[in-house]
């Protein structure tokens, strides 16, 4: 029996992951109970309870769970009351929205939308789950047409795809026109820093950032601190160990920790972390502005045009091609050396395990005590290596580790991105009917309100509003906060941005990533090989986009031509450097800090 | 004489169970041969194009390799668990409690769900924290299963013995045990040696039974999935990246319908192929 079962599964579990696309027609009121948030690290959090009639006293009990705050409490009271008002038609309607699982949204799934549930009767369900699960209900609702979530908190590296599709509602639309009675007069979208991250080519915004976190360079102040240290370094390289500005100086920082320094207290000592295996999490490796650190790409902010961190390249505001062969970027001399780079120091620097982690088992390791830097860490762990008694930690709660702007590699030129900010942000789709749509809106804004926003961010330190960032409640607090703060407050932070309109379809592209990176890990095919296998495969999907049409400047090859055509002309991709390895810069931390006033 | 009368209402009975099947496979079937025609990219976006992602699938050198290592790991694991699962049967005890013991110590690793055998195993195998691979290490051994295309293969087949080998134990012991205890006392009477016995007693009795292990064995291992996703990731490279994996990636990573639609159909009737092929010659084996 168990046979024919089986027959059956290798044929129709297929069939029952994409059947459940099926259905193109839109339901005109679509409920949001086909969701389900059941994954690994998932959760849900909803309020069970029937709302309290009174829901005046609502507030009064939960302002204090609203602090601190950049309002008076008078402005506190103000902006609730305005969700309250304008939740009257939606009283007792139950909406389901959808994060990614990281500490900022699971205390909006736990606390917040209880909160909102209470304040003005709208029944909130917020799940959160693994990111890639949140894209695969975001496909799922935009290739069938049918309500899933009523909102979905999706990282704006979607928003090239988002616009294209023609799937999403342009939030500055809604806010003044079939919004405009459910949207909060003080949202003040000005003050959100990540605004331009979510605005598409047209101008208008697509996605609002609930948080937002960066790709730094992370160190062991405490080590880079030691006399014994600095001297032995300067005696080997012949200038100081610091925060390095270009690769050189990591390459030499981490070699000089792996090979020369070795031990400190006893205990083995890397100069390098990253991770190789081969997963979906080894393509935000490279997606999330890695091949921009070395100089892939054109001047521009907060991504480069014609070309952009993907080697994607754009004219009026169609992609045209990734290839060198179609005047992108993403099999040049600069994503070639990216990649060689990964790989090299993967395999020299690095513990011998990290090749075969992801990103989440990597993530923590620097906490162990024994990585002297990293060149790709994720501010969002900034709580995690913060807590008292790792061995990265001082006894009095501060970090032993700073974070600092990353290094760039030698192809790199002023007035280019230098890292990837992640800006997981509401979005709405068409597919959602109205009166869903507006209820979860107040949710979604009652989430990034001024009156919740700045505890929100001491829960998960992911800011998102320049008013929160230069409170004195966090200027109080930054000393905890390893440089985070201070990152946030310079202008240094608009070199970190997202993947951007470039990108005509995230999902797919992205899943390129990966396979082809992991191939070059092992050696299987050379940087090269690899890069060039990946932009071909690139140029095929855009020209799959191109033959079906999109609703906005979809993708129009150029017809390829020799590499010399296109390498080294003016805005077209970067010729191979003469010198990969000038020599390396390092920057007193201190000295950093003083120039970002 | 009674007369039969032919009533048509038979049918109905059979009703229930034609809708199950239609819901359950000829319209996810269906489904995905229509998806395996059409270039997919949104509700309002798709384009007809035939044959091309056959064509695709089947020129596509990575998936040529991937069936390649698909079927070199699938006969592996015959070639080893069937021999193994056998001769353990054949020495499990027959009798008291030990029959119990060993019954629930060899059914353990199949009550564990197939995720946590890969972080079992991910974990076992690591060289810091890992026994396994902290002790083949300490043996002066060159073992990492993360960078070694190798050791990453053997690792994954490794496990995947330790998994279902007790599988075959059991179907085998199951049909050990239901041959009647006649045909040993006669061979006693005759005198037959042990390899007489187990040659031309135990091994024509345990032909149904070593069907079904075959045909299980080599469906299972050919669809694997969860366990290597979780060990290696399907790496180093493509090293232990079956048809499964490639599967997945297309259809739930890039959602890629029209080129994943068209590769479950190949790789199902890959899988039928083979299996009418093992059915047809292990009954013709036995028949002879």
């Amino acid at each position: 029996m168990k046979s024919r079962t089986s027959f059956c599964v290798a044929a129709f579990a297929a069939a029952a992951v994409l059947s459940t696309t099926g259905c193109n027609k839109k339901k005109p009121e679509g409920g949001a109970g086909a969701a389900s948030g059941s994954s690994a690290g998932s959760g849900s959090g909803s309020a069970e309870a029937k709302p309290p009639a009174d829901r005046s006293a609502a507030i009064e009990k939960w302002l204090p769970e609203f602090q601190p705050s950049t309002l008076s409490h008078d402005q506190q009271v103000a902006e609730l009351k305005f969700f309250q008002d304008a939740a009257k038609p939606f009283v007792d309607m139950e909406i389901k929205v959808v994060s990614e699982t990281i500490a900022t949204h699971i205390y909006e799934s736990k606390t917040l939308a209880k909160a909102f549930t209470e304040l003005t009767g709208i029944k909130v369900t917020h799940d959160y789950i693994q990111e890639g699960d949140v894209i695969e209900k975001l496909q799922t609702q935009m290739q069938s047409g049918q309500n899933i979530y009523d909102m979905y908190v999706n990282d704006t590296d979607l928003i090239g795809t988002h616009y294209r599709y023609g799937d999403a509602v342009a939030l500055s639309d809604f806010m003044t026109g079939e919004g405009k009675d459910v949207t909060l007069p003080t949202l003040d979208v000005d003050d959100f820093i990540g605004k331009s991250f979510g605005t598409a080519p047209d101008g208008k915004l697509y996605q609002l950032p609930d948080q937002q976190f960066a790709n730094l360079y992370w160190f062991r102040y405490d080590w880079f601190s030691r006399d014994d240290l600095k001297k032995k370094f300067k005696d080997k390289f012949g200038y100081e160990l610091g925060v390095p500005v270009n690769w050189s100086a990591y390459e030499d920082i981490a070699d000089f920790f792996t090979n020369t320094v070795k031990e400190i207290d006893g205990k083995k000592v890397y100069g390098h972390m990253d991770y190789g295996k081969k997963d979906p999490s080894l393509g935000w490796r490279f997606t999330d502005a890695w091949l921009s650190m070395a100089g892939v790409g054109s001047k521009g902010l907060p991504n480069g045009l014609p070309v952009d961190e993907w080697g994607i390249r754009v004219e009026d505001c169609h992609p045209v091609g990734s290839s060198v062969s179609r005047g992108g970027e993403a099999n040049s001399p600069a994503a070639v050396y990216s990649l060689a780079k990964y790989i090299e120091w993967l395999k020299k620097y690095a513990p011998p395990e990290a090749p075969g982690m992801t990103f989440s088992e990597a993530g923590p390791v620097p906490g162990q005590g024994n990585i002297a830097q990293q060149i790709f860490w994720y501010s969002a762990f900034t709580a995690d290596l913060s807590k008292p008694g790792l061995p990265v930690v001082n006894e009095d709660g501060t970090p032993k580790w700073r974070m600092a702007p990353s290094p760039h590699g030698p192809y790199w030129e002023k007035g280019m991105k230098l890292g990837y900010q992640d800006a997981g942000a509401w979005t709405m789709l068409n597919s959602t009917p109205l009166d869903r749509r507006k209820a979860a809106w107040l949710y979604a804004q009652f989430t990034i309100s001024k009156t919740v926003s700045l505890k929100k961010f001491f829960t998960g330190l992911t800011p998102i509003r320049k008013s929160d960032i230069m409170s004195d409640a966090v200027t109080k607090a930054a000393p905890k906060y390893g440089g985070l703060i201070e990152f946030y407050r310079s202008s240094a932070r608009e070199l970190w941005t997202p993947t951007g309109n470039n990108v005509p379809d995230y999902p797919k592209l992205a899943q390129l990533w990966w396979p082809n990176v992991s191939e070059a890990v092992t050696g299987a095919l050379s940087p090269q090989a690899a890069m060039d296998k990946l932009a071909k495969e690139m140029d095929d999907v855009m020209a799959r986009l191109e033959r079906a049409g999109m609703k906005y400047c979809a993708p129009k090859l150029n017809p390829e031509k020799p590499a010399a055509e296109w390498l080294g002309k003016p805005n077209g991709p970067k010729a191979k450097l003469a010198n990969e390895k000038p020599k390396g810069e390092t920057m007193a931390y201190e000295k950093l800090l003083e120039s970002w006033k | 004489m009674i007369e039969k009368t032919r009533s048509n209402k038979a049918w109905l009975l059979i009703l229930p169970m034609t809708l199950l099947v239609a819901f359950s496979a000829i319209v996810p079937l269906m489904t995905v041969v229509n998806y395996s025609v059409q270039d997919i990219l949104g509700p309002n976006t798709k384009v007809y194009v035939g044959f091309e992602w056959f064509r695709k699938v089947l020129r596509d050198p990575e998936l040529h390799a991937a069936f390649l290592r698909q079927l070199v790991f699938s006969l592996s694991v015959l070639a080893i668990e069937l021999p193994l699962g056998l001769g353990v049967s054949l020495i499990m005890p027959r009798r008291g409690w030990a029959v119990s013991a060993t019954l629930v110590v060899l059914a353990l690793p199949l009550l564990i769900p197939w995720n946590v055998v890969g972080t079992i195993w991910q974990i076992f195998g690591r060289t810091d924290i890992g026994m396994g691979g902290a002790a083949l290490v300490e043996l002066g051994l060159h073992y990492n299963y993360t960078a070694d295309r190798v050791d990453a293969w053997l690792t994954v087949l490794v496990m995947d013995v330790w998994h279902w080998t007790p599988l075959v134990a059991l179907l085998c012991y199951s049909g050990l045990r239901a041959i009647p205890p006649a045909y040993y006392q006669a061979a006693a009477i005759d005198g037959a040696s042990g390899w007489s016995v187990f040659r031309y007693i135990q091994l024509p009795k345990l032909k149904n039974v070593l069907v079904i292990a075959i045909l299980l064995r080599f469906m299972d291992s050919f669809m694997i999935y969860t366990e290597p996703f979780v060990v290696t990731g399907g790496g180093p490279g493509n090293s232990t990246t079956f048809l499964s994996q490639f599967l997945t990636r297309l259809a739930v990573g890039q959602f890629d319908l029209g080129p994943a639609a068209a590769f479950s159909l190949i790789y199902f009737l890959f899988i039928l192929f083979f299996c009418y092929v093992f059915y047809t010659v292990m009954n013709r084996v036995g028949q002879g």
